[in-house]
């Protein structure tokens, strides 16, 4: 019997625990050590003054301005953000569309065709990427040539057609998601309130899956910003995009300019997961936080580039057109700012910080990838 | 008046799913057919393939028996390709078995603070996920290079006299590939810790069973689905893994993704190359289908 049931069962399960939380917390400090120290040594070493990736010898932004008087790091940047802004536009429109008939309608081949959209997610990056390379080479090439006599080659075009392929399903993903959660009732409230369906779509539909749909764009944005294997396959002799030039930075060595350059890319990507996950977490007021954002920051950069029109010999028709569309942002903003408001009324405290966090953090992303672009 | 109905349905549906399947029919199935295509002909004397296209499944046994191929030199190894899966899989294995036990220790620990804590260390699981994948992958090298960090501290505290060789090596690799892929082990297997309910273990205690009876017969049984998912979600990619064992193994440590690579690079051997990703595909599928098949739509959900 003793056997069985110990005299003291309870102190030796104290004592137990006492020593395996110990344990734990161990574990788990040395796992997040080993998760962030590296980069934190990363961020640490790109202010160093000397080229020396172990001994901290003084601060210095050296490295960063070596960055920017860098021309072939900034066409590569150019060129990724255009990318990235064309394929997160087309896969998130094509992936919220896709997303909306798979939950609405039903159909042959329905549950084969979901299969398809999760398969790009789960195969092995570096097959896609062959699969493509092939494709454009051996496929689409020679029949551009035979049919239509275009001589084509891959390029920034092939890459951005490739992002899209990727991140279609990605976005799919999370609107799909979103739909899940939907409650169709409302939907209903507004056909019988006498909405036609564009109407209903449009009030009612659009708005509740906003939150997905812009978790969607970021997530669709930040991986085409970071892909490297399927640009790698897909890309031209001469443009790169900046993961293709930070990897034959990498592969030569460590130098502190990858330290810099990282860093730089870690505060982006940062920004952006912060984005996302407000957005996700529902609350019209942070959608509305970011649209009235880039219209102030794109806004922002049309009153600039407007301001340096007047420099002597600086006149050109494009520059003054481009700088008028930019103005435009402003009055977004101006027309998304009331929304704005009364959304913020009913926030709470850390609700209402976030949403200004996320207009400052959309202001100057918007400004700054314009900036960038137009350069 | 129903066919009319019934006609203008599928006009809707056609226009909102037609730009979505026409591009993954265009630059996803087509592409993968291609390269099925391509797996069963002969390459060209220059790389590319052979026009007109020749069948053959000279790169399926190739695959097998490496030195049934033309090209292949005096001193080969029949075994050479199959070893190199070998050890990719080997690899897999050994990173997703230290994935999961640090990482469910570490979800166990989460689960076990207060909400907004827990809140906190799951972003902290999350962020790496977001970060530039290159840019960890580098913070680790800088890390453990001859002249890094890790090296100067051992030579520092004198425990050691020379620099050690942590990088291009099996070891840097697995090292590499365990900080790259570890969030994606934590996050399932958090989502099943989280929904167990502890007090089973009071109950398992109190009946008389020792804290590790008690862990084995009733907490890791209702929380293996969790495990289930860590393990396949770390293993997938790993093995096709191409970014770390190319900048942590520096060229010197082969694994299926690079082996690919090499055949689209240098070696110019498409076919060759088509019918290695298409093995690896199988690999893989095999793996997400068996994973689909044993976990429930809930813990899927959960992530």
């Amino acid at each position: 019997m003793s056997a069985r049931f110990p005299a003291y069962p309870r102190q030796r399960v104290r004592l137990g625990t006492r020593v395996g939380n110990w344990l734990l917390g161990t574990n788990a400090a040395l796992l997040f050590g080993f998760l962030y120290l590296p980069v934190i040594i990363l961020i640490i070493f790109s202010f160093n003054n000397t080229r020396s990736i172990a001994v901290f010898t003084g601060f210095s932004t050296e490295w960063y301005t070596r960055l920017a008087a860098n021309d072939e790091l900034l066409d590569a940047a150019r060129n990724s953000l255009l990318v990235g802004l064309i394929t997160t536009i087309v896969s998130t429109v094509v992936g919220t569309l896709t997303a909306l008939a798979m939950d609405r309608y039903r159909f042959k081949l329905r549950t084969t065709f979901d299969a398809n959209l999760y398969l790009p997610i789960v195969i092995p990056e570096i097959v896609m990427g062959i699969a493509l390379l092939l494709f454009f080479n051996q496929a689409l090439f020679p029949f551009l040539q035979n049919a239509f006599g275009i001589r084509a080659s891959t390029g920034l075009p092939t890459i951005t057609l490739s992002h899209i392929a990727f991140d279609i399903p990605f976005v799919y993903v999370i609107v799909r998601a979103r739909l899940a959660d939907f409650d169709k009732t409302l939907e209903e409230a507004a056909a019988d309130l006498g909405a036609d369906e564009w109407q209903t779509f449009q009030r009612v539909t659009l708005p509740l899956l906003m939150p997905g749909i812009i978790g969607g764009a970021l997530m669709a944005f930040t991986l085409s910003l970071d892909d490297y294997l399927i640009t790698a396959f897909t890309k031209g002799i001469r443009e790169q995009t900046m993961p293709l030039y930070i990897y034959s930075l990498v592969r030569r060595g460590v130098t502190p300019e990858i330290n810099a350059l990282s860093t730089a890319l870690l505060v982006g990507s940062i920004g952006l997961v912060g984005l996302s996950l407000t957005a996700q977490s529902g609350g019209a007021v942070y959608t509305r936080a970011m649209s009235f954002g880039a219209g102030l920051g794109l806004g922002l950069y049309g009153l600039f580039a407007l301001f340096t029109l007047f420099a002597p010999g600086a006149f050109s028709v494009t520059a003054l057109v481009i700088a008028l569309l930019l103005l435009a942002g402003l009055y977004g903003a101006w027309r998304a700012f009331p929304g704005f408001r009364e959304e913020l009324h009913e926030a709470n405290r850390s609700g209402k910080m976030l949403a200004w966090a996320a207009v400052v953090i959309v202001i100057v992303a918007a400004y700054l990838s314009v900036f960038l672009l137009l350069y | 008046m129903f066919n009319y109905f019934r006609g203008k349905k599928a006009a809707q549906l056609l226009g909102l799913i037609g730009p979505g399947a026409l591009w993954m029919l265009l630059f996803f199935n087509l592409p993968i057919l291609i390269v099925l295509f391509i797996s069963f002909v002969e390459r060209g004397r220059a790389g590319g393939i052979k026009l007109p296209p020749s069948y053959t499944l000279e790169n399926y046994t190739q695959f097998f028996n490496a030195c049934s191929s033309e090209f292949s030199g005096p001193q080969c190894n029949p075994l050479l390709y199959m070893g190199i899966f070998g050890s990719s899989v080997r690899i897999g294995l050994i990173v997703t078995i230290w994935c999961i036990l640090l990482g469910y220790p570490l979800a166990f620990f989460i689960s076990k603070q207060k909400p907004i804590w827990r809140d906190a260390l799951m972003v902290m699981v999350i962020i790496p996920f977001w970060t530039n994948f290159l840019v960890r992958t580098y913070a680790l090298k800088q890390v453990l290079a001859t002249e890094g960090l890790l090296n100067s501290f051992l030579m520092n505290l004198h425990l050691i006299n020379q620099p050690l060789d942590l990088l291009f090596n099996e070891f840097a690799v697995v090292v590499g590939l365990i900080y790259g892929y570890i969030p994606f082990a934590i996050l399932p297997m958090y989502a099943s810790i989280e929904k167990f309910d502890h007090t089973l273990m009071e109950a398992a205690a109190d009946l008389g069973a020792p804290p590790r009876k008690a862990f084995l017969r009733v907490m890791l049984p209702m929380t293996l689905p969790g495990v289930v998912a860590a393990l396949v979600l770390v293993f997938v990619p790993v093995v096709g893994a191409f970014i770390t064992p190319d900048i942590m193994g520096g060229g010197k440590v082969e694994m299926i993704g690079t082996l690919i690579n090499r055949q689209f690079g240098v070696a110019r051997n498409w076919p060759f190359g088509s019918a290695m990703s298409l093995i690896l595909m199988l690999l893989v599928l095999i793996g997400v289908i068996y994973y689909f098949r044993s976990s429930t739509e809930e813990t899927r959900r959960a992530m």
